[in-house]
């Protein structure tokens, strides 16, 4: 992804994801990229797993919008940050997943077409017609 | 992430022609936007 001049981090369980959320969310700014713009989540995890992560996650931001520390004036979507799943069940998982605000699953191991498709929605949140159209062609 | 070798060129040129800006907007205090992989892998 940084080959797209896209800034990653990466952690090991939901408690970090949580944890890096939270941490970034303090900033003093109220800009809406004080969130992450997209999370990958593994759903299967030690300690903390995606379903609950996403759950403390979404509502945290929800709380950050009411309470006007994030800029939602300027926010062209209802969620600052769109969280994917990844696992290797998502037929299973999907209503699970849609239950605590995950936007999307993608199995493992997510192949590059699968990634783009992904960042060209979540991340640069392109008009859902002209993803459509570019993926057909493929 | 596992990636595909031979889908990478393809998949490039998706994003291209998506007309995908690469220099998103940075904002005034200095964030940008982030990605965050979560991953036991």
């Amino acid at each position: 992804m940084s080959r797209f001049g896209i800034q990653v981090e990466q952690c090991g369980d939901g408690q970090q994801a949580v944890d890096l959320m939270k941490k970034g969310l303090e900033k003093n700014c109220n800009c809406i990229f004080k969130a992450y713009r997209l999370i990958f989540m593994d759903i299967q995890m030690p300690i903390m797993d995606g379903f609950e992560a996403s759950k403390i996650i979404v509502n945290s931001l929800k709380q950050q919008k009411l309470n006007g520390d994030i800029n939602s004036s300027i926010n062209e979507d209802s969620a600052l940050t769109h969280i994917i799943a990844l696992t290797s069940f998502t037929q299973d998982l999907k209503q699970q997943c849609f239950n605590v605000g995950i936007r999307d699953l993608c199995n493992k191991p997510l192949r590059f077409r699968k990634l783009c498709e992904i960042l060209g929605r979540h991340f640069f949140r392109i008009e859902e017609n002209k993803i459509t159209e570019i993926v057909e062609q493929q | 992430m596992n990636i595909l070798e031979d889908s990478k060129a393809k998949a490039a040129g998706m994003l291209k022609q998506l007309g995908v800006d690469l220099n998103m907007q940075i904002s005034e205090c200095g964030c940008v936007p982030r990605v965050l992989i979560v991953d036991d892998n």
